[in-house]
Formats: C-alpha cells, sequence, structure tokens
C-alpha cells in the first residue's frame, strides 16, 4: 500500500503528539499570529527577525484588525470609549471594558448598594464596566516620554474638545489644550501598541471678499480605504454681514499620509446655507461622516426637519441627505442599526415612543423606512447606540447609562467602577485594538 | 445530492452536498465536475474528517440561530491540542474558513500569555536575532513584558 501524501511534514507517533505545533505551515502561524492581542505581538516582535517584519506589513495589520473586529462583534459586551464631562468642566476620556461577573473579580458584591431606583418585575441587573487604564484616565503622559510639551498638554486636561472618534484602532481626540503654551488642534493615538502624534489645527483666514464673521467650526475623523489614509476635515462657517444673513463654508482636509492641510475649494458647499446644529449630532458610518444640520435660513422660514450633511472621507465630497417627513416634534439622533444608517426619533417627556427610522439603502431617500417602534419602560433623556444582540444604550433620566433588551424587554444599568457617576456623559464609541501604525509619514 | 469522501485511511463518508461545500475545496471540485466519484482526501484521516463533517453539519442546521450555534462552536473546540492541531491542518486544507477562523483563535489563545523564548519552543522557531539586537526590542517594547 503506498504510503499516504502530505502536503506537510508526515504525522509523528503518538510519543510526539504534544511537539506537533512544531511543524506547522508558515500560512497557517500567520493566521494564527493574526488573532493575538496586540500586547503579545508587541513582545513577539523579537521571537524572530520575519516576525518583526511581518507585523508591520500592511496586509497582516489589516488582517489582524478584521481579527480583532471580529472578536469585537461576537463578544456580547465591547470595549467602549466615553467621553465625559468632570469637575471643573475638563473633559475627561476612560477606556471601559466590561467584566463578565463569573470572571475572578466580582465586584458585583461591592456594589449592592447601588441598584437602581427603579425596579420593575422585567427584572434589573447591575453590570460591571471596569475602567481598563489604571490610572482611570487615558494615560497619555507615560506615552509621549521625552516630549515636555506633550506631557504638559494631558495632565492640564482639555478645555474644549471638538472632536472625540475612534477608528481601527486609532483614538483621535481633537481641541484646545489647556498647557503652554496652549495647543490647539488634535491628538492621533493607538493605545494599544503606544504610538501617538499631534497635529496643530491651521491658522484659518477669514475670507476676506466680505465683511465676515466667524460663527462655528466643526470637525471630523474618518478613514479612506481607497487609499489606505487617515483624514481629518475642518469646517469654519462664517456669517456675512449685509442685507440678508447668509453663510460661508471654509473647508481644510488633513491627510495622514502626506502630513498636512489643504484648503478645499471645490465644493458647492462654499455659499450655502446649510449648518450643522451641535457636535454630538453626528456619526461616522461606511467611511462617511455625518452631521446634523439644518437647511438654508431664509428669513421667516422655519424648518422642522433637520438633513443630513454627510462627507465622504475617499472621495472628499459633501452631500445631503433629507429625512422623509416626520411630522413630530421630537428631538432625533443618528445611529447605525443593523448595518444601516438610522435616525430615532425620541420624546423628552417621559415614557413617550421611540422610532427607528432606517435607510434600507444607503444614499437613497426613498428607502428611508420606519423599521420598529420600542419603548423602554424606564423614562430616558436620549438613546444612544445599538449593540448588535438587540440591544439599546440610553442615557437614563439620571444620564446613568442604561442597556435596554429590545426583544426581551430586559434593562440593565451599567456600573461603571473607577470614575465618578456625577460626570456627564457626552460620547460613547467602539474601540478596538490595532497594529496601525503612523510614525514617519507612513500609514500602515 | 449526496457526496462520497474518502478520508487517508480509506473510509468512505456520505455526506449531503449541502454540507460538504462548506468547504470551498469541495466546491470548487463539484463546480467543476469532479464530484462524481469518491473524493479522496489524503489530507484528512477519518477520525478527523468525522469531527470537520460534524461542525459542517451544524453550521447547516443552525444557520438561523446565531446563540446555538456559538454555543456549539465554543463546545467543539474544546479539545486537545493533537485534535486542535488535526482540525487546523484539516480546516486549512479544506478551506473552511469558520473552522479555520475558530482553530486559529484557540491556538492564539494558547499562545498569547507566553514568552518569547516559550514560543521559539513551542512553534520550533530559530532566534535569528544577535543577543544585542534582541535586547534593544525588548528595551523599546518594556511594557509589553509587564503583567
Amino acid at each position: 500500500m503506498a504510503p499516504p501524501q502530505y502536503k506537510v511534514a508526515p504525522p509523528l507517533g503518538r510519543r510526539s503528539r504534544r511537539c506537533r505545533l512544531k511543524s506547522l505551515p508558515e500560512e497557517l502561524v500567520e493566521e494564527i499570529l493574526a488573532w493575538l492581542p496586540v500586547k503579545s505581538l508587541v513582545r513577539f516582535k523579537c521571537v524572530k527577525k520575519s516576525w518583526t517584519a511581518l507585523f508591520q506589513t500592511p496586509n497582516f495589520i489589516a488582517k489582524h484588525l478584521r481579527s480583532s473586529q471580529s472578536k469585537t462583534k461576537n463578544h456580547p459586551n465591547p470595549t467602549l470609549l466615553l467621553e465625559i464631562l468632570g469637575e471643573r468642566s475638563l473633559v475627561s476620556k476612560y477606556l471601559l471594558q466590561s467584566h463578565h461577573h463569573d470572571e475572578a473579580n466580582d465586584h458585583r458584591s461591592v456594589y449592592h448598594d447601588h441598584l437602581p431606583q427603579y425596579h420593575h418585575d422585567v427584572g434589573s441587573v447591575s453590570d460591571e464596566w471596569l475602567v481598563l487604564e489604571e490610572e482611570r484616565r487615558l494615560p497619555f503622559v507615560d506615552y509621549f516620554q521625552g516630549e515636555n510639551m506633550m506631557s504638559g498638554l494631558f495632565t492640564d486636561g482639555l478645555l474644549r474638545t471638538n472632536m472625540f472618534a475612534c477608528i481601527n484602532g486609532i483614538i483621535c481626540i481633537g481641541g484646545l489644550f489647556n498647557c503652554y503654551p496652549s495647543f490647539h488642534g488634535f491628538v492621533l493615538w493607538n493605545p494599544a501598541i503606544r504610538e501617538g502624534k499631534t497635529v496643530a489645527y491651521p491658522i484659518t483666514k477669514t475670507p476676506d471678499f466680505v465683511q465676515a464673521k466667524k460663527s462655528f467650526s466643526f470637525f471630523a475623523f474618518g478613514y479612506d480605504q481607497i487609499s489606505n489614509d487617515y483624514k481629518v476635515v475642518r469646517v469654519e462657517r462664517y456669517t456675512l454681514k449685509s442685507a440678508i444673513t447668509s453663510y460661508y463654508n471654509s473647508f481644510y482636509l488633513y491627510s495622514l499620509r502626506a502630513d498636512s492641510w489643504t484648503q478645499i475649494f471645490s465644493t458647492p458647499f462654499l455659499h450655502s446655507n446649510v449648518s450643522v446644529d451641535t457636535r454630538h449630532d453626528e456619526i461616522y458610518f461606511n467611511g462617511v461622516h455625518h452631521w446634523l444640520g439644518f437647511p438654508n435660513e431664509e428669513p421667516g422660514e422655519r424648518y422642522n426637519n433637520r438633513i443630513i450633511i454627510s462627507f465622504d472621507m475617499s472621495h472628499e465630497v459633501f452631500q445631503i441627505i433629507r429625512f422623509p417627513e416626520f411630522s413630530t416634534s421630537k428631538s432625533e439622533r443618528l445611529a447605525v442599526f443593523n448595518d444601516c444608517l438610522a435616525c430615532i426619533l425620541y420624546g423628552i417627556t417621559e415614557c413617550i415612543d421611540i422610532d427607528i427610522w432606517v435607510m434600507r439603502e444607503y444614499g437613497v431617500e426613498d428607502s428611508w423606512t420606519k423599521q420598529l417602534v420600542v419603548n423602554p419602560p424606564v423614562p430616558i433623556t436620549c438613546p444612544v447606540r445599538f449593540f448588535g444582540n438587540g440591544e439599546f444604550l440610553l442615557f437614563d433620566k439620571n444620564w446613568a447609562m442604561v442597556l435596554y433588551n429590545i426583544g426581551s424587554q430586559e434593562i440593565r444599568i451599567l456600573q461603571c467602577t473607577g470614575y465618578p457617576n456625577t460626570s456627564l456623559p457626552l460620547e460613547l464609541i467602539d474601540y478596538v485594538e490595532s497594529l496601525v501604525s503612523f510614525t514617519g509619514g507612513n500609514v500602515f | 445530492m449526496a457526496l462520497e469522501l474518502k478520508s487517508s485511511d480509506n473510509k468512505i463518508f456520505e455526506v449531503e452536498e449541502l454540507v460538504a461545500v462548506q468547504s470551498e475545496t469541495i466546491k470548487s471540485l463539484v463546480e467543476d465536475g469532479c464530484a462524481d466519484n469518491v473524493i479522496p482526501l489524503p489530507n484528512v484521516d477519518s477520525k478527523t474528517l468525522e469531527l470537520v463533517l460534524d461542525w459542517c453539519k451544524n453550521h447547516v442546521d443552525m444557520k438561523l440561530d446565531e446563540e446555538k450555534l456559538k454555543e456549539y462552536e465554543d463546545k467543539f473546540i474544546e479539545v486537545d491540542q493533537a485534535v486542535l492541531y488535526d482540525l487546523l491542518l484539516a480546516a486549512n486544507y479544506l478551506n473552511i474558513k469558520d473552522l479555520l477562523n475558530r482553530a486559529c483563535q484557540k491556538v492564539a489563545d494558547m499562545l498569547k500569555g507566553k514568552t518569547p523564548e516559550q514560543i521559539r519552543e513551542t512553534l520550533n522557531i530559530v532566534n535569528d536575532f544577535s543577543p544585542e539586537e534582541e535586547e534593544e526590542i525588548r528595551k523599546e517594547n518594556l511594557w509589553a513584558f509587564e503583567e
């Protein structure tokens, strides 16, 4: 009988079974490495030279990111970045990760007293979310060793944030930093590999063709998957002093690959009267940043419906997406629902239905559909976002984070240990760890 | 429509086409019209093939029940190293993406806490760094070696 053919080394005898990993083909080793946490990979940089090189290739980094994202998708409790307004109006950021209550560190007993006030027959379970970073704030200081300006940046805190986002494991925080000299710009930071970079905002010039006064700025951080580039767009809105109030918008775009800012002129938005509302009515989805805003403000006209202003990071264009006629006085909030762009309509008085509208086909205004109506049993301040497992995150009347399971109608209060509960949560975004690196002008 | 698969130790398995085509390798054979006779799988023994086919069948049966599938997958992958190794190679050879991912994840879990020396030992890797070079890399990334 002919011996069996094998693609790899033939199996060894029974006694060598535990050594079998020794003969894994290279391609499989690479597949396995892509599932390792970043900390392990950094440690394994010194295993052999080809590995050090491998961990820096765009292919491997992308593969690892996909694994990271897939792990998060299947995990019932993802890691979130939380931005809160704390004491003395300083904005702090916390990295949160949930701990299952069956893990070794069971903190539930400690918080037995902190059960929520409303305990319905639907049952409330307290879930523990622990602050991931030791110092309870994202410790930028350690990661910028030797850069005195940087360490001053974060110990003194941010006075005003105008950007807070996280894409592919890179956190982007922009604003006015309270240090000496003060720094107005943004920080790109990958906490998993401890790499950071600061970029100052450009000095913007008021357009001199007409008397204009700057009224508003808004920012967005995004990823261009066509050119594998990270970008920041900055919009300055000017009010033009004339008989009729009108607006002029100036646009600046930063590219990480080019490590520079350019001003965009070719856009119909230049003289548009479209205006973005406030910073927190926004969402990044599918490589496009979306803000809620208002259409033209003709004197005497009032619009009930807001519109979406979107910026496509790859094609670098602005577009408007309109909502259907909602005929309601409810507030809108953008979200992602079942991998589609969605709009949550909610009331600010107690226990009103929450309508969830979904844009079934992205970009097609006719495809807006009222997907479902939910009615959580607790009074809420505002909705935040959806999780894949049918859970809906909301802020209740006390600004506590509440998870409402749409299917089972169960309510869970998220207790966060490690950050002061009196703080006002502003923004909650997903975090996945990645190897994406951006030093030396390269983006990997 | 049933297919016949033959393991390396000459055992024949009769499988529904829907189940077998979870393997991209087998799927290609079917699409190319090469699946009329028994399909020989010289790289997979019967013990492993039986497990793999169980995975495939359950993925067809439980396709719509994500929770149940996850429970099945978690239990399935709790095997000893030798079996895991066989599953890994079989999933790679048969090109069954979700099994491959799951098996790789499991192996990764086993490796993640190890030191570089232990990794070299486990995977039979020769260290091609000079002691100075290795020391430099360690120094740059000291935090990764701490708890």
